[in-house]
């Protein structure tokens, strides 16, 4: 993507993965994350701007690298530089906000493994200058955290009966919810029914044939399983 | 010979450099906090005791700060105002392992007198319901009035509330065993 | 070796790694068609994630001996995705019977957080080594457990008739709603 596009452009890159390309609800990919931290909505913001902050940091690194990194290496390479930008921020949030790290637990350490970073970084960063790459990633991880808020909104409103709750504030109330919860929203069950009407959603509103399944069209890991669809097909079919 | 040499040179050179900068960071970021009064501890005795001057006990022969837990599992430091009050600050696995940190204050009679929740890590809507003031308030007196028998669980936190009374019994037992180290320092 | 067992049951029963701690869902939904290919996938988890664990025990033994377990997610990552690498290479030149069963899987391997996950919280909840095999023995039988129990039921929704915007993955994420809450179950078996 050069750099004498206009603005247009520079702005369409941001705003894709908020909607049309949105990684959880279009692209289905994080979905872990996505399941797991969502019983309160803070829980979703926190860890949707935890992911921002690695995806902006490695597609930024990955792509002034881009060259420098040999083929061989590149997968290494570019896992330990997540790595690291994700020990850097589970630092920053056990020094200044340990409420939220410890609520988000393992998942923080599991935002190395999140599919949309790597995905990412392998499908953009690698092959677009510095610039559009952050946007890229700030777009991305944008609308990653608006697709948890919505989650963690939805849970925690039906499930426990309030809303944005967190340590030091009570949250908003919902009448008749907070005394008759469906505790089965917070529950590992809920979060799969919740996202599964999302999904749904989203695809009545855009009116849109619905992703099939989850295909190597979106699979970062179809690069790394040997660089071409077919082969990952292949694999489809021999089983 | 140079595809031999340059990827694994530059996956060495990125591994460095990302250790280096990651222990730069941790340097400027890590407090150690190891028995030391934090804020949150003190605002916790406070809302149990009052005001008061709390400290933490310290193992006194050793060279960095270590607290005192009489070799208790899941204890973490025991605080004193020098006096009458002994706080008991305590990690109980719940539901998840681990997931109640607690605060417990006990009185000059044994019992205990307020809990504190430094951090709660319990399933939100369903653990976290050991926190309702109107569960905890039945802690009052626990060790002397109450036992662990006359407390019912909270429907849906079971865990959570078996792991509120073994931290519980755990504090007033060691409060009744080791009360007169407590107070000497 | 009562307490092995418990960790193996209660991992695949009580804290299934994909049904009640999300860990690997993107392999749960997208290899859970057939089940053939569930059981090669689960074949070649239930590999990595032993021979993962073995490799990072002693990593973080070093690490603790250097203090500097703060590295542990770089280094564990890294072990991971190398180690992946070279079994594929070396199966493939040794044993092609089993690369050929297993070896396509491998590489979707590295990303599956399960693997990561499983070698992460061994150490958070302090197991020794055998435990920690154990445990990740345990881990491996309940992906594949969920990934064959699952492939069964969607064998099923792909001939129901349902709303068109349930098509696909939204179906397919309410059965598995369902199937969770079926190990609900378990909850409370040990502990």
């Amino acid at each position: 993507m050069a750099d004498n596009k206009s603005s247009v452009s520079v702005w369409k890159e941001f705003t894709k993965g908020l909607i049309k390309e949105n990684p959880t609800l279009v692209t289905l990919l994080g979905m872990c994350p996505t399941l797991a931290v969502t019983t309160m909505a803070i829980n979703g913001i926190g860890m949707g701007l935890a992911t921002t902050f690695v995806l902006v940091c490695s597609n930024l690194v990955i792509s002034l690298l881009k060259n420098v990194i040999p083929k061989a290496v590149r997968l290494p390479s570019f896992i330990v530089i997540i790595a690291g930008f994700v020990t850097l921020i589970s630092f920053i949030l056990q020094r200044y906000i340990p409420s939220l790290y410890s609520a988000l637990g393992v998942f923080l350490t599991l935002i190395t493994v999140n599919c949309i970073i790597l995905g990412r970084a392998e499908a953009f960063a690698s092959k677009n200058k510095v610039f559009p790459s952050i946007l890229d990633g700030l777009g991305m991880g944008l609308g990653f955290t608006l697709s948890l808020f919505t989650m963690g909104s939805v849970r925690e409103i039906l499930g426990s009966g309030h809303w944005l709750q967190t340590n030091s504030w009570e949250g908003i109330t919902i009448p008749f919810l907070s005394t008759h919860p469906m505790l089965i929203f917070i529950m590992p069950a809920g979060g799969f029914f919740v996202l599964g009407c999302l999904i749904a959603i989203v695809n009545k509103i855009a009116n849109r044939k619905p992703p099939a399944e989850i295909s190597c069209d979106n699979c970062p890991s179809a690069a790394i399983c040997g660089k071409n669809k077919e082969q990952c097909e292949r694999k489809e079919d021999a089983a | 010979m140079k595809n031999y040499i340059m990827p694994p040179l530059v996956l060495t050179i990125i591994c460095v450099v990302v250790s280096g900068l990651l222990s730069f960071a941790y340097n400027k970021t890590y407090v150690d906090t190891t028995g030391v009064m934090t804020d949150e501890l003190k605002n916790g005795c406070e809302t149990i005791f009052g005001e008061g001057d709390y400290s933490i006990l310290l193992e006194p022969d050793a060279e960095k700060k270590t607290p005192v837990t009489f070799d208790e599992e899941g204890v973490i430091s025991i605080i004193t105002d020098g006096e009458s009050k002994c706080l008991i600050e305590l990690v109980q696995d719940g539901y998840a392992k681990g997931g109640l940190h607690l605060l417990i204050g006990i009185n000059p009679d044994g019992a205990v007198e307020d809990i504190y929740f430094l951090e709660i890590g319990e399933t939100p809507g369903l653990g976290t319901k050991v926190q309702d003031r109107s569960f905890v308030e039945k802690f009052k007196g626990f060790g002397a009035d109450t036992d662990e028998n006359s407390i019912d669980n909270v429907t849906s936190a079971t865990y959570s509330s078996k792991g509120m009374k073994a931290a519980c019994n755990k504090a007033v037992d060691i409060y009744s065993k080791h009360k007169e180290e407590i107070f000497v320092g | 070796m009562k307490e092995l067992i418990i960790i193996v049951l209660s991992a695949v029963f009580v804290n299934n790694v994909v049904l009640s701690q999300f860990m690997g869902i993107c392999p749960f939904l997208g290899v859970s068609k057939q089940i053939k290919s569930s059981i090669g996938m689960g074949g070649a988890v239930i590999f990595v994630m032993v021979c993962a664990t073995a490799c990072t025990y002693p990593v973080y033994r070093l690490l603790e001996k250097f203090n500097i377990t703060y590295l542990r997610t770089v280094a564990f990552i890294l072990v991971i995705a190398l180690f992946v690498q070279l079994v594929e290479i070396v199966m493939k030149k040794i044993m092609p019977p089993l690369y050929k069963a297993l070896g396509v899987y491998l590489p979707l391997i590295t990303t599956n957080c399960a693997v990561l996950g499983v070698t992460v919280s061994n150490i958070d909840e302090g197991y020794g080594l055998v435990q920690s095999l154990f445990n990740a023995l345990g881990t491996g039988l309940a992906f594949s457990l969920a990934l064959i129990l699952f492939s069964g039921v969607r064998g099923r929704i792909e001939q129901s008739d349902i709303p068109a915007a349930f098509k696909g993955v939204p179906a397919t994420l309410a059965a598995a709603s369902i199937v969770s809450l079926s190990f609900m179950g378990f909850a409370g078996l040990f502990q």
